[in-house]
Protein backbone atom coordinates (compact mmCIF):
# COMPACT_ATOMS: atom_id res chain seq x y z
CA UNK A 1 0.00 0.00 0.00
CA UNK A 2 1.31 3.15 -0.90
CA UNK A 3 0.76 5.63 1.70
CA UNK A 4 1.54 9.84 1.33
CA UNK A 5 2.20 12.68 4.03
CA UNK A 6 4.29 12.70 7.07
CA UNK A 7 4.24 10.12 9.76
CA UNK A 8 5.08 11.04 12.97
CA UNK A 9 6.10 8.52 16.77
CA UNK A 10 7.35 9.36 19.86
CA UNK A 11 7.36 6.88 22.62
CA UNK A 12 9.87 6.30 26.38
CA UNK A 13 11.20 3.07 26.98
CA UNK A 14 13.31 2.09 29.53
CA UNK A 15 16.83 1.07 28.56
CA UNK A 16 16.51 -2.07 26.91
CA UNK A 17 17.99 -2.49 23.66
CA UNK A 18 15.75 -5.48 22.45
CA UNK A 19 12.69 -3.51 23.16
CA UNK A 20 14.61 -0.22 21.84
CA UNK A 21 15.79 -2.05 18.25
CA UNK A 22 12.27 -3.05 17.73
CA UNK A 23 10.45 0.13 17.57
CA UNK A 24 12.48 0.90 14.40
CA UNK A 25 10.44 -1.53 12.87
CA UNK A 26 7.55 1.10 12.90
CA UNK A 27 9.82 3.79 10.97
CA UNK A 28 10.43 1.01 8.26
CA UNK A 29 7.12 0.29 7.54
CA UNK A 30 6.50 4.04 6.77
CA UNK A 31 8.79 4.40 4.90
CA UNK A 32 8.49 1.37 3.18
CA UNK A 33 4.54 2.98 2.53
CA UNK A 34 6.16 5.84 1.10
CA UNK A 35 7.80 3.60 -0.85
CA UNK A 36 12.11 4.31 0.05
CA UNK A 37 13.95 2.18 -1.34
CA UNK A 38 15.45 -1.14 0.35
CA UNK A 39 18.94 -0.28 0.78
CA UNK A 40 17.61 3.17 2.21
CA UNK A 41 15.77 1.53 4.98
CA UNK A 42 18.66 -0.92 5.71
CA UNK A 43 21.25 2.49 5.87
CA UNK A 44 18.69 4.23 8.30
CA UNK A 45 17.73 0.70 10.33
CA UNK A 46 21.71 0.65 10.79
CA UNK A 47 21.91 4.21 12.06
CA UNK A 48 19.05 3.95 13.86
CA UNK A 49 20.49 1.08 15.95
CA UNK A 50 24.00 2.12 16.84
CA UNK A 51 22.08 5.56 17.96
CA UNK A 52 19.71 3.15 20.55
CA UNK A 53 22.57 0.92 21.43
CA UNK A 54 24.49 3.88 22.16
CA UNK A 55 21.92 5.70 24.34
CA UNK A 56 21.17 2.72 26.27
CA UNK A 57 24.57 1.42 26.63
CA UNK A 58 26.81 4.58 27.29
CA UNK A 59 24.14 7.20 27.91
CA UNK A 60 22.05 5.46 30.42
CA UNK A 61 24.78 3.07 31.20
CA UNK A 62 21.99 0.24 31.29
CA UNK A 63 19.85 1.45 33.66
CA UNK A 64 16.52 0.41 33.54
CA UNK A 65 14.95 2.53 35.55
CA UNK A 66 16.67 5.21 33.55
CA UNK A 67 14.28 6.03 29.98
CA UNK A 68 15.04 7.23 26.35
CA UNK A 69 13.17 9.14 24.43
CA UNK A 70 12.17 8.41 20.74
CA UNK A 71 11.23 10.49 17.89
CA UNK A 72 10.96 9.82 14.88
CA UNK A 73 9.36 11.00 11.34
CA UNK A 74 9.48 10.55 7.71
CA UNK A 75 7.55 11.44 4.99
CA UNK A 76 8.21 11.56 1.02
CA UNK A 77 11.79 12.80 1.28
CA UNK A 78 12.92 12.73 4.57
CA UNK A 79 13.35 10.56 7.61
CA UNK A 80 14.57 12.11 11.00
CA UNK A 81 15.07 9.84 13.66
CA UNK A 82 15.38 11.72 17.81
CA UNK A 83 16.65 9.95 20.55
CA UNK A 84 17.48 11.34 24.29
CA UNK A 85 18.98 9.57 27.36
CA UNK A 86 19.54 10.36 30.76
CA UNK A 87 22.96 10.23 30.46
CA UNK A 88 25.62 12.78 31.35
CA UNK A 89 26.18 13.58 27.50
CA UNK A 90 29.32 12.71 25.45
CA UNK A 91 31.74 14.79 23.24
CA UNK A 92 31.75 13.81 19.81
CA UNK A 93 35.69 15.46 19.84
CA UNK A 94 36.48 12.85 22.39
CA UNK A 95 36.00 9.90 20.05
CA UNK A 96 38.82 8.77 18.26
CA UNK A 97 38.52 8.67 14.55
CA UNK A 98 38.53 4.43 13.98
CA UNK A 99 39.93 4.39 10.57
CA UNK A 100 43.01 6.16 11.80
CA UNK A 101 46.03 3.54 10.86
CA UNK A 102 46.77 3.00 14.78
CA UNK A 103 42.94 2.40 15.41
CA UNK A 104 42.03 0.18 12.66
CA UNK A 105 42.30 -3.12 14.57
CA UNK A 106 40.93 -1.76 18.00
CA UNK A 107 37.57 -2.46 18.63
CA UNK A 108 34.75 0.77 19.17
CA UNK A 109 33.89 4.33 17.73
CA UNK A 110 32.46 2.64 14.64
CA UNK A 111 29.02 2.89 15.53
CA UNK A 112 29.67 6.55 15.69
CA UNK A 113 31.41 6.96 12.22
CA UNK A 114 28.49 4.50 10.74
CA UNK A 115 25.67 7.21 11.79
CA UNK A 116 27.91 10.25 10.32
CA UNK A 117 28.61 8.23 7.42
CA UNK A 118 25.05 6.64 6.40
CA UNK A 119 22.76 9.97 7.33
CA UNK A 120 22.71 12.90 5.58
CA UNK A 121 22.84 15.16 8.70
CA UNK A 122 23.73 14.53 12.59
CA UNK A 123 23.82 16.91 15.15
CA UNK A 124 23.87 16.93 18.93
CA UNK A 125 22.63 19.04 21.96
CA UNK A 126 24.58 20.78 24.00
CA UNK A 127 24.34 18.53 26.59
CA UNK A 128 25.29 15.79 24.06
CA UNK A 129 22.83 13.49 25.56
CA UNK A 130 20.65 14.15 22.39
CA UNK A 131 21.28 12.95 19.08
CA UNK A 132 19.06 14.21 15.76
CA UNK A 133 19.61 12.32 12.31
CA UNK A 134 18.30 12.99 9.28
CA UNK A 135 18.06 11.48 6.25
CA UNK A 136 17.35 12.30 2.54
CA UNK A 137 15.99 9.49 0.14
CA UNK A 138 18.75 7.99 -1.60
CA UNK A 139 21.33 10.06 0.16
CA UNK A 140 24.67 7.26 -0.37
CA UNK A 141 27.24 7.03 1.77
CA UNK A 142 29.64 7.17 -1.35
CA UNK A 143 27.93 10.30 -2.53
CA UNK A 144 29.17 12.16 0.72
CA UNK A 145 32.71 11.57 0.36
CA UNK B 1 17.29 -28.62 25.68
CA UNK B 2 20.66 -27.58 23.61
CA UNK B 3 20.46 -24.44 22.61
CA UNK B 4 20.64 -24.51 18.91
CA UNK B 5 23.98 -23.25 17.62
CA UNK B 6 24.94 -19.20 16.44
CA UNK B 7 27.48 -20.83 13.79
CA UNK B 8 27.93 -23.92 11.51
CA UNK B 9 31.76 -24.62 11.75
CA UNK B 10 32.95 -27.21 9.05
CA UNK B 11 36.40 -28.64 8.49
CA UNK B 12 38.22 -28.97 5.53
CA UNK B 13 41.63 -30.59 5.48
CA UNK B 14 43.44 -27.41 7.24
CA UNK B 15 40.53 -25.06 6.25
CA UNK B 16 37.75 -24.35 9.41
CA UNK B 17 35.24 -22.84 7.82
CA UNK B 18 32.55 -20.30 10.14
CA UNK B 19 28.75 -19.90 8.98
CA UNK B 20 26.63 -17.01 11.36
CA UNK B 21 23.31 -18.15 11.57
CA UNK B 22 22.02 -15.36 12.41
CA UNK B 23 21.10 -12.93 9.55
CA UNK B 24 21.77 -9.79 11.43
CA UNK B 25 24.55 -9.63 13.57
CA UNK B 26 24.45 -6.88 15.42
CA UNK B 27 24.25 -8.32 19.16
CA UNK B 28 26.56 -8.11 21.45
CA UNK B 29 25.47 -11.54 23.10
CA UNK B 30 24.94 -13.07 19.82
CA UNK B 31 28.29 -11.57 18.19
CA UNK B 32 29.76 -13.04 21.39
CA UNK B 33 28.87 -16.54 20.74
CA UNK B 34 30.19 -16.47 17.82
CA UNK B 35 33.54 -15.60 18.85
CA UNK B 36 33.61 -17.79 21.64
CA UNK B 37 32.47 -20.94 19.53
CA UNK B 38 35.10 -20.44 17.17
CA UNK B 39 37.80 -20.07 19.73
CA UNK B 40 36.32 -23.08 20.98
CA UNK B 41 37.11 -25.21 18.04
CA UNK B 42 40.31 -23.44 16.87
CA UNK B 43 41.38 -24.73 20.55
CA UNK B 44 40.74 -28.09 19.97
CA UNK B 45 43.37 -30.64 18.85
CA UNK B 46 43.30 -31.73 15.59
CA UNK B 47 45.20 -34.25 13.63
CA UNK B 48 45.58 -31.37 10.99
CA UNK B 49 46.61 -27.85 11.93
CA UNK B 50 44.01 -25.22 11.20
CA UNK B 51 46.06 -22.94 8.59
CA UNK B 52 43.14 -21.13 7.10
CA UNK B 53 39.88 -20.08 8.84
CA UNK B 54 37.12 -18.61 6.84
CA UNK B 55 33.96 -16.44 7.79
CA UNK B 56 31.22 -17.33 5.30
CA UNK B 57 29.56 -14.25 5.34
CA UNK B 58 26.93 -14.92 2.47
CA UNK B 59 24.31 -15.32 4.37
CA UNK B 60 24.72 -12.45 6.85
CA UNK B 61 22.16 -9.64 5.62
CA UNK B 62 24.04 -6.76 7.71
CA UNK B 63 26.19 -6.25 10.62
CA UNK B 64 26.66 -3.37 12.85
CA UNK B 65 29.51 -2.16 15.13
CA UNK B 66 29.18 -4.83 17.54
CA UNK B 67 30.03 -7.70 14.54
CA UNK B 68 32.38 -5.43 13.05
CA UNK B 69 34.09 -5.34 16.63
CA UNK B 70 33.91 -9.29 17.03
CA UNK B 71 35.20 -9.89 13.36
CA UNK B 72 38.13 -7.34 14.39
CA UNK B 73 38.62 -9.66 17.43
CA UNK B 74 38.42 -13.20 15.49
CA UNK B 75 41.14 -11.50 13.16
CA UNK B 76 43.47 -10.65 16.38
CA UNK B 77 42.65 -14.12 17.51
CA UNK B 78 43.60 -15.74 14.24
CA UNK B 79 46.84 -14.22 14.09
CA UNK B 80 48.11 -14.75 17.74
CA UNK B 81 46.92 -18.91 16.85
CA UNK B 82 49.32 -18.44 13.20
CA UNK B 83 45.65 -19.19 11.33
CA UNK B 84 45.18 -17.09 8.09
CA UNK B 85 41.84 -15.23 8.10
CA UNK B 86 39.58 -14.74 5.13
CA UNK B 87 35.98 -13.25 4.79
CA UNK B 88 33.91 -14.87 2.12
CA UNK B 89 31.39 -13.87 -0.26
CA UNK B 90 29.88 -10.62 2.12
CA UNK B 91 26.76 -9.07 0.83
CA UNK B 92 26.96 -5.79 -0.41
CA UNK B 93 25.05 -4.80 2.77
CA UNK B 94 27.98 -5.78 4.61
CA UNK B 95 30.40 -4.53 2.78
CA UNK B 96 29.60 -1.54 2.38
CA UNK B 97 29.77 -1.11 6.36
CA UNK B 98 33.32 -2.33 5.82
CA UNK B 99 34.55 -0.12 3.79
CA UNK B 100 32.63 2.97 5.34
CA UNK B 101 34.79 1.66 8.23
CA UNK B 102 37.89 1.01 6.34
CA UNK B 103 37.94 -2.03 7.77
CA UNK B 104 38.31 -3.94 4.40
CA UNK B 105 42.07 -2.99 4.59
CA UNK B 106 43.06 -5.50 7.24
CA UNK B 107 40.71 -8.18 5.65
CA UNK B 108 41.43 -10.26 2.98
CA UNK B 109 38.49 -11.46 1.03
CA UNK B 110 37.51 -14.56 -1.15
CA UNK B 111 34.36 -15.87 -3.39
CA UNK B 112 31.61 -13.41 -5.17
CA UNK B 113 30.23 -10.31 -3.73
CA UNK B 114 27.00 -11.52 -3.06
CA UNK B 115 24.02 -9.45 -4.32
CA UNK B 116 22.12 -8.76 -1.61
CA UNK B 117 18.49 -10.60 -1.63
CA UNK B 118 16.73 -8.14 -0.14
CA UNK B 119 18.22 -4.95 -1.79
CA UNK B 120 17.92 -7.11 -4.76
CA UNK B 121 14.16 -7.59 -4.89
CA UNK B 122 13.29 -4.48 -2.77
CA UNK B 123 10.91 -6.31 -0.89
CA UNK B 124 10.98 -8.59 2.21
CA UNK B 125 13.00 -6.25 4.23
CA UNK B 126 13.55 -8.02 7.56
CA UNK B 127 13.44 -5.48 10.34
CA UNK B 128 15.56 -5.43 13.41
CA UNK B 129 13.96 -7.09 17.20
CA UNK B 130 10.82 -9.07 17.28
CA UNK B 131 8.28 -9.97 15.43
CA UNK B 132 7.36 -12.45 12.92
CA UNK B 133 9.96 -11.41 10.24
CA UNK B 134 12.71 -11.61 12.76
CA UNK B 135 15.35 -14.18 11.46
CA UNK B 136 15.36 -17.45 13.24
CA UNK B 137 19.08 -16.77 15.28
CA UNK B 138 20.15 -19.02 17.41
CA UNK B 139 21.35 -16.98 20.53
Amino acid sequence: MVTSGAWTFQREIPSDTTLGSALVNELLEAMTARQWQPADLFRTQLAYEEAIVNAIRHGNRGNRELTVQIEMSCDEHQVQIQITDEGQGFDLASVPDPRQDDLLEVPGGRGVLLIHEIMSHVEYNERGNQITMVKHKGDAPAAKS
Amino acid sequence: MQKPSTVEIRFHDCEMVVSPSSKMINRRKTAAQISHQVGAALDVPREQLITDLVIDLSDVAWISSVGLNELIGLQARARTSGVHLRLRSPTETVREVLRITRLERIFEFEGELQLDPVLASGVDHQPAGGGASQPTAAV
